[in-house]
C-alpha cells in the first residue's frame, strides 16, 4: 500500500462527522454540520468516477487496495478494495446519505444530535460492507450497520416501533449467524490448506476456492453457499423471509426508509455478487433455479400484496420485496447481462424507492397520516409534487426512458438468454412489469387524482428543501434511463470475470 | 446522407422542445397552444424536406440508419439509440406530422375555456415525440421505448379531467391493458435477442427465415414453431395497442380524454402503431402462415363485432370509438393477409378521414356545450353547416363511397381476403365478414348523421353554434383529404398515377404486394354500403323523437342490448378484475399476516421471545440480543474447538 489511502477516506469520513456530533451545537448547526459531513464524503467519493484515472473501468479485479494486519493472530486484515461490482453501490451510499440528511431538517426534532449520528454512523457502516475485502472484516460491518438502524427505528420511529425494530434486528441477525460460521470455516480450512494460520482474505480464499475447493467436498460447499445465502436472502430480502420488512418500513422515520430501502437492501443482494457466486459457482448453478423460482414468487407476491395496502408506506415496502426479486432474478441468470442489469437495478431501486419513501414522508409531514384513503385531488393543490411523484412511480414500473427500464430490461435479456433459467422466469418475471403498473398507478390515482377533500384543499406544493431533495434523484432517474451505456461500461470487466464465457461460473457448465 | 440524419433528429428535438417550454415557462394557456402548435408545423415542414430528401434517392437506397448514441451497452447486449428511415417510416411521418399539426391547431381553439391547457399541449407534443420515435426506431428496444411512451401520454391525456371518476378509470385502465399488451411484445422482443443477439431491425430482418426458420421450442408439452411463438406474443402487443379481441375494451371508455386528443391518439396514429408493428416486422410474420392466418381471422372478427357495436351506441364519440375499433380490425386483417400495403393505405386514409370524424365530433359537442348524447342532439345542420359538411365528407369516406380515400383502400383490403395467396390462399370467410362489416360501417354513419344533423332539436335546453375558424379550418382541410386521399394508390388501371403508395413501398416488403382490382368485388361493397347507408338514413331521418328515446331497431333486433355494451366485453374485465382482488386480498389480509409473519412470530414464540417481553421495550431487547448473541458464539466457539480436534 503505497498510494493515498482513498477508500479509508471515503469510509471514516463519517464517523469523523459522527464524532462532531458530540460538541454542544445546537440542533440547527448539528443538522448542517451533518449535512456538510455526508457532502464532503460525496465529492469524495465523486474521485472514484472511471474519468478522474483513480479507478480504472478496464481492469476486471480489486483497485485502490489497502491492507493492514489488524488482528494477526487470528488472520483477520483490514482489507479494503473496490471493482466494478462495488462502485456504484458505494456511489449510491454517498450519493442518497446527503439527501436522506436533508430530508431530516424538517423531519426530526428530537435528540436531534443522536439522530443525526447515527445517519452518519451507518453511512460508514453500509460504505464497510461494501469496501471490505477480508471476511471477518466483512462480517463487523455487516452487523455493524444494525445497530444505528435498531435505534433510529426503535427511537423516532412510530407507534409499533419497538415491536419493529427488535424483529427487524433479530431476523437478520439470525441470518448472519449462519454466515458467521460459514465465514469461520473458510478462514480455518483455508488457512490449513497453506500454512495452517488462519486467514480470512477474500480474494485469497476465493482464488484457492476456484483452483482446487479447498478440498472441501461438493455437499460441504453446497452447505456453506446456503449458510450465506440465508444471511443475504433475508436482507435483500427474498420471498418467504421479508415479513420484517413491511414493519420496518411502517415504523421507520423517512429518513430510515430511505435509506433501509435505498442502501441495506442491496447489501444482501451485493452479498450473493461477492460471496455466493465466486466463492461457491457449483452450487450456484445448483441453487440457480430454486433460487430463481423464489425471485419470480416474490416479484409477483409482493406485487399482489402491494396492491391492497391502505398505508402508504406499506404499499411502497411491499413494491421492494417485488423489485429486489427482479435483481435477485437477474444474478442468479448467472449470464452478464443478467448481473449489469441485477447491479444497475440497486442502484435504479435505491434512487427511485429511496425517492418514493420520500414523497410519502412529505405528505405524511403535512398531515400526519399516511392512509391512502385521506388524500385525493393533489394533482390540484400541488401540481410539482404530483408532477415529480408521477416521474418517480413511472421511473417504479419501469418505464422505458428512464432508470428502472434499463435496468429490468437488462436483467429480463439475462434471464431470457440464461441456460439456467430461460423463457419461463422471464415470462413469469415480466407478468410484475404489468402488475407494477397497477398497484404504483392504483396509488397515484388514489391519491393524487380526483376532487380535493378537507384534508388535502389547503396543502401546500413542495417548499425550496424538499425540491432540492428530489431534484437530484430525477435528474439520476432521467439521466440513467436515457443514457445507460456509460454505468454499465465500468462494470464489464468485473461482470465478464464473474460471470463472461470462461469464467468459473460457466466454464464447467 | 448526413444531412437526413441531422434531419431526423431536429424533427423528434421540435415537439420535444414544445414540451420542454410548456412544461417550464408558460402559464397561459393560448401561448402554450401556439407554442405547441407552432413546433408541430416547423416539424411538418422538416418532414417535408425529409420527404424530399428521400425521394431525391435511388429507390434502393431509401433506408437511412444511424445511431445517435449507444443507450444500453451491458456486456454483450448493445442497443443504440438510433433512427432508421425508410418508404414505411417516412408515411408514417407524414401521417403523424400532417394529421398532427391539423389537430395541434384546432385544438387552441377547442381547449380554450379548459381548466389546465397547457398540460394539455404539453401531453400532445410530448406524444408526438414519443411516437416520432416509435416510428423511427431502428431496433425493438427504442420502438418500445416509443411505445409505452405513446401508451404513457394516451394514459395523461385520458385522466386529463381527473377530477370525474369516468377518466381515472378509463385511464387506468387503458394504461394496464396496454400494458397486458406490451408484455407480450417485450417477451416477443426478448426472445429476438436470445436468438439473433441483436435487437436491431437491419440484423435481425435479413437473417430471420435463417435463424428462426425451422426452430421449434417446447410449450405445454408440444412442439411449436419459434417464428410462430414470437409472431404471436408480438400479437399480443398489437392487440393491446390497436385494440383488437379480446384487449380492445380500454378504447371506447379512453373516449373520457378530450375529443381532438381522442382523434390524434385514439384514432390517427396511436392506435395504429400495431399495424405498423406487423408492416414491419413482415419478414417474421411471413415465416408463420399460421401466425397469419390467426391475425386475419381476429382482425376481421373485431371489425365485425366493433361495427355492431357502433349501431347500438348513443354518445356520438362511443360511436366513433367503435368505429374505430372495427376500421383497425380491417388494417390488422389485412396485416394479417399480408397485404402490407393495403394495410397501410387504409392506415393512412382512416387516420385523415378518421381525424376529420373526431374532430367535427368535437366541434359538435363544442357547439352542443358539451352535450355529447345523440338522442339529445338533432337538426344541428342549420346551426353549423361547415361542421356538418366536412361530417358528411368524412362519413362517406368511412363508409366506402366512391370517390372517396376511404372507397379505395377498404377495397383493397376486401380484394386481398379473396386474392389466393400462395402460401395461405384465399379466405372468402374473411372477406365475407369484412364486407358486412363494411355495411354495417355505413349503417351507423348515416344513423349517426341523421341523428346528430337532421331532423328538429330534441332537447332544446340549449342553442347549438358553429365553433370558430380556428377549428373549422382544419376540419375543411381534411374534408379535402378524406375526398382525394385515395390518389395516393390508385388501382394500376389507371395510367401513371396507379399504385404510388404501392411502389413506393417495394423496397420495404421486397416487392409488389399488391392484389388486382376486381371491378366486381368494387361494386359490389359500394353497392352494399350504400344500400346500408340508405337504409340507416331511411330509418333515423325522417322522425320526431323525445329526447330520451329507444332506438327504434331494438324492437326488431333483439340483440340490440349486446351492441350497446358491446357484447358484455367489459364483463370479462371486470371478472378479471374481480379475481384480482380476491386474491391480493387474500393474500395481503390473511395469508402474509398469519401465514409468513405467523411462522416467524410463531418460530420467536418458540425460543423464547414472547410478544410481550419484545414489548417491553429496550430492556427486553438487551436480554433477546444478549442471548442471540451467546448463542453465536456458543457456535463460533464450539467449532473452533472441533476443529482443534480433528
Amino acid at each position: 500500500m503505497t498510494s493515498f489511502p482513498l477508500l479509508s477516506l471515503i469510509l471514516w469520513l463519517p464517523v469523523v462527522g459522527a464524532l462532531l456530533m458530540l460538541l454542544p451545537l445546537s440542533a440547527r448547526t448539528v443538522k448542517v454540520v451533518a449535512l456538510v459531513a455526508s457532502l464532503a464524503v460525496f465529492v469524495v467519493s465523486l474521485l472514484l468516477i472511471p474519468g478522474f484515472g483513480l479507478f480504472n473501468s478496464r481492469i476486471a479485479g480489486l483497485q485502490l487496495t489497502e491492507n493492514m494486519a489488524w488482528i494477526p493472530s487470528f488472520g483477520i486484515n483490514y482489507r479494503l478494495g473496490i471493482d466494478g461490482i462495488s462502485l456504484w453501490l458505494v456511489m449510491l451510499t454517498t450519493f442518497l446519505t446527503p439527501l436522506t440528511i436533508l430530508s431530516t431538517f424538517e423531519s426530526i426534532s428530537t435528540r436531534v444530535r443522536a439522530f443525526e449520528a447515527f445517519m452518519l454512523m451507518l453511512e460508514t457502516g453500509m460504505l464497510g460492507v461494501f469496501l471490505a475485502q477480508d471476511l471477518f472484516l466483512f462480517y463487523i460491518f455487516w452487523e455493524f450497520t444494525l445497530v444505528p438502524m435498531y435505534f433510529l427505528i426503535g427511537i423516532w420511529g412510530g407507534q409499533r416501533r419497538i415491536y419493529a425494530t427488535v424483529k427487524f434486528f433479530l431476523y437478520t441477525f439470525t441470518g448472519s449467524v449462519f454466515m458467521l460460521l460459514a465465514i469461520i470455516v473458510l478462514g480455518v480450512v483455508y488457512g490449513r490448506s497453506t500454512n495452517g494460520q488462519v486467514n480470512f482474505d477474500l480474494q485469497a480464499v476465493t482464488k484457492a476456492i476456484q483452483t482446487n475447493g479447498l478440498g472441501l467436498s461438493q455437499t460441504t460447499l453446497r452447505w456453506l453457499f446456503v449458510a450465506f445465502f440465508a444471511a443475504f436472502a433475508i436482507k435483500v430480502p427474498m420471498w418467504p423471509f421479508h415479513s420484517w420488512l413491511p414493519d420496518a418500513h411502517t415504523e421507520a422515520p423517512t429518513a430510515g426508509s430511505v435509506i433501509l430501502a435505498g442502501v441495506m437492501l442491496k447489501l444482501g443482494a451485493y452479498g450473493f455478487l461477492r460471496f455466493n457466486l465466486p466463492l461457491f459457482p457449483e452450487a450456484a448453478r445448483f441453487f440457480a433455479p430454486a433460487i430463481g423460482v423464489l425471485a419470480v414468487i416474490g416479484i409477483i407476491y409482493g406485487a399482489l400484496v402491494a396492491f391492497p395496502q391502505k398505508d402508504i408506506k406499506k404499499l411502497v415496502a411491499y413494491s421492494s420485496v417485488s423489485h429486489m426479486g427482479f435483481v435477485v432474478l437477474g444474478i442468479f441468470a448467472l449470464t452478464p447481462e443478467g448481473v449489469h442489469g441485477a447491479i444497475l437495478q440497486m442502484v435504479n431501486h435505491g434512487l427511485s424507492t429511496g425517492a418514493l419513501f420520500l414523497i410519502v414522508g412529505f405528505i405524511y409531514e403535512r398531515r400526519h397520516t399516511r392512509d391512502i384513503d385521506a388524500f385525493g385531488g393533489l394533482w390540484k393543490v400541488m401540481p410539482v409534487y404530483s408532477f415529480l411523484s408521477l416521474l418517480i412511480i413511472l421511473s417504479s414500473l419501469g418505464l422505458p426512458g428512464l432508470n428502472g427500464f434499463a435496468g429490468e430490461a437488462t436483467i429480463m435479456f439475462g434471464t431470457m438468454k440464461s441456460a439456467i433459467l430461460g423463457w419461463p422466469f422471464a415470462a413469469f418475471g415480466l407478468t410484475g412489469v404489468i402488475l407494477a403498473a397497477v398497484y404504483l398507478l392504483w396509488m397515484f390515482r388514489k391519491v393524487m387524482m380526483g376532487d380535493v377533500n378537507q384534508n388535502t384543499a389547503a396543502m401546500r406544493d413542495l417548499n425550496r428543501t424538499e425540491l432540492a431533495i428530489l431534484i437530484p434523484l430525477i435528474v439520476l432517474i432521467i439521466g440513467i434511463g436515457l443514457y445507460a451505456s456509460p454505468v454499465f461500461r465500468t462494470m464489464d470487466p468485473s461482470i465478464e470475470a464473474l460471470v463472461g464465457p470462461g469464467s468459473k461460473l460457466v466454464a464447467t457448465r | 446522407m448526413d444531412v437526413l440524419y441531422t434531419l431526423l433528429t431536429v424533427l423528434v428535438v421540435l415537439p420535444l422542445l414544445g414540451v420542454v417550454v410548456n412544461t417550464f415557462f408558460i402559464r397561459q394557456g393560448r401561448t402554450a397552444g401556439l407554442i405547441a402548435s407552432g413546433v408541430m408545423v416547423a416539424a411538418f415542414v422538416v418532414t417535408l424536406v425529409i420527404l424530399v430528401q428521400l425521394l431525391g434517392l435511388a429507390p434502393e437506397k431509401r433506408v437511412v440508419d444511424f445511431t445517435l448514441y449507444n443507450w444500453i451497452e451491458a456486456g454483450p447486449l448493445r442497443v443504440p439509440f438510433g433512427f432508421l428511415l425508410d418508404p414505411l417510416s417516412m408515411v408514417m411521418l407524414l401521417l403523424i406530422t400532417g394529421v398532427g399539426t391539423l389537430i395541434h391547431i384546432y385544438s387552441i381553439g377547442y381547449m380554450a375555456h379548459d381548466a389546465r391547457p397547457v398540460r394539455y399541449f404539453v401531453y400532445l407534443n410530448l406524444f408526438v415525440t414519443a411516437m416520432l420515435i416509435l416510428v423511427l426506431a431502428n431496433n425493438y428496444l427504442v420502438l418500445f421505448l416509443g411505445w409505452e411512451g405513446v401508451g404513457l401520454c394516451s394514459f395523461l391525456l385520458i385522466s386529463a379531467s381527473f377530477e370525474r371518476k369516468v377518466s381515472q378509470d378509463a385511464s387506468l385502465k387503458a394504461f394496464i391493458m396496454n400494458r397486458i399488451g406490451d408484455f407480450g411484445l417485450m417477451l416477443a422482443i426478448l426472445a429476438i435477442y436470445k436468438h439473433f443477439g441483436t435487437l436491431n431491425f437491419g440484423a435481425v430482418f435479413p437473417r430471420a427465415a435463417q435463424v428462426l426458420g425451422g426452430q421449434a421450442i417446447n410449450f405445454a408439452g408440444g412442439p411449436i414453431g419459434l417464428a410462430t411463438a414470437i409472431c404471436f406474443l408480438m400479437f399480443i402487443g398489437v392487440a393491446g395497442k390497436s385494440a383488437q379481441i379480446p384487449l380492445f375494451v380500454w378504447l371506447p371508455d379512453a373516449m373520457a380524454g378530450p375529443t381532438p386528443a381522442s382523434a390524434l391518439i385514439h384514432a390517427a396514429t396511436m392506435v395504429t402503431s400495431g399495424i405498423y408493428l406487423i408492416a414491419r416486422n413482415h419478414a417474421i410474420f411471413a415465416l408463420s402462415p399460421a401466425t397469419s392466418n390467426f391475425v386475419a381471422t381476429i382482425g376481421a372478427l373485431t371489425a365485425f363485432v366493433a361495427a355492431s357495436a357502433a349501431i347500438g351506441q348513443y354518445d356520438i364519440k362511443k360511436v366513433l370509438a367503435y368505429s374505430t375499433v372495427s376500421q383497425l380490425g380491417f388494417m390488422v386483417a389485412a396485416a394479417g393477409l399480408g397485404a402490407y400495403t393495403a394495410a397501410m393505405f387504409h392506415l393512412l386514409t382512416h387516420g385523415i378521414f378518421k381525424a376529420l370524424l373526431f374532430l367535427a365530433a368535437g366541434a359538435v359537442i363544442h357547439g352542443a356545450h358539451d352535450v355529447q348524447d345523440m338522442r339529445r342532439m338533432g337538426g344541428f345542420k342549420r346551426a353549423m353547416p361547415r361542421t356538418y359538411w366536412t361530417y358528411v365528407f368524412g362519413a362517406l369516406a368511412l363508409s366506402g363511397i366512391f370517390p372517396f380515400a376511404g372507397f379505395w383502400s377498404k377495397d383493397d383490403i376486401v380484394g386481398a381476403a379473396f386474392h389466393n395467396y400462395p402460401q395461405t390462399g384465399s379466405h372468402p370467410i374473411i372477406g365475407v365478414i369484412l364486407i358486412a362489416s363494411a355495411g354495417l360501417t355505413a349503417f351507423y354513419m348515416a344513423r349517426q348523421i341523421a341523428l346528430v344533423f337532421h331532423g328538429s332539436q330534441r332537447d332544446t335546453t340549449y342553442h347549438p353554434h358553429e365553433s370558430e375558424p380556428i377549428m373549422t379550418l382544419p376540419l375543411v382541410i381534411l374534408a379535402i383529404g378524406a375526398l382525394i386521399g385515395g390518389l395516393i394508390n390508385l388501382p394500376t388501371f389507371v395510367p401513371g398515377v396507379g399504385e404510388g403508395l404501392g411502389r413506393f413501398f417495394e423496397p420495404v416488403f421486397v416487392g409488389s404486394d399488391a392484389v388486382p382490382f376486381s371491378p366486381l368485388l368494387a361494386v359490389l361493397t359500394l353497392v352494399i354500403a350504400l344500400g346500408m347507408g340508405y337504409l340507416g338514413w331511411q330509418t333515423y331521418a325522417h322522425r320526431t323523437w323525445k329526447a330520451k328515446f329507444r332506438d327504434p331497431i331494438s324492437r326488431f333486433i333483439p340483440a340490440f342490448e349486446a351492441f350497446e355494451t358491446a357484447f358484455g366485453s367489459d364483463e370479462y374485465v371486470q371478472f378479471f378484475i374481480r379475481g384480482f382482488r380476491a386474491t391480493a386480498g387474500f393474500l395481503s389480509r390473511i395469508f402474509d399476516p398469519l401465514g409468513i409473519d405467523g411462522l416467524v412470530n410463531g418460530a420467536a414464540r418458540l425460543v423464547g421471545l414472547s410478544g410481550r417481553e419484545v414489548g417491553r421495550g429496550e430492556s427486553g431487547y438487551l436480554r433477546n440480543y444478549t442471548m442471540v448473541f451467546l448463542v453465536g458464539a456458543v457456535a463460533v466457539i464450539g467449532y473452533f474447538g472441533f476443529a482443534a480436534l480433528r
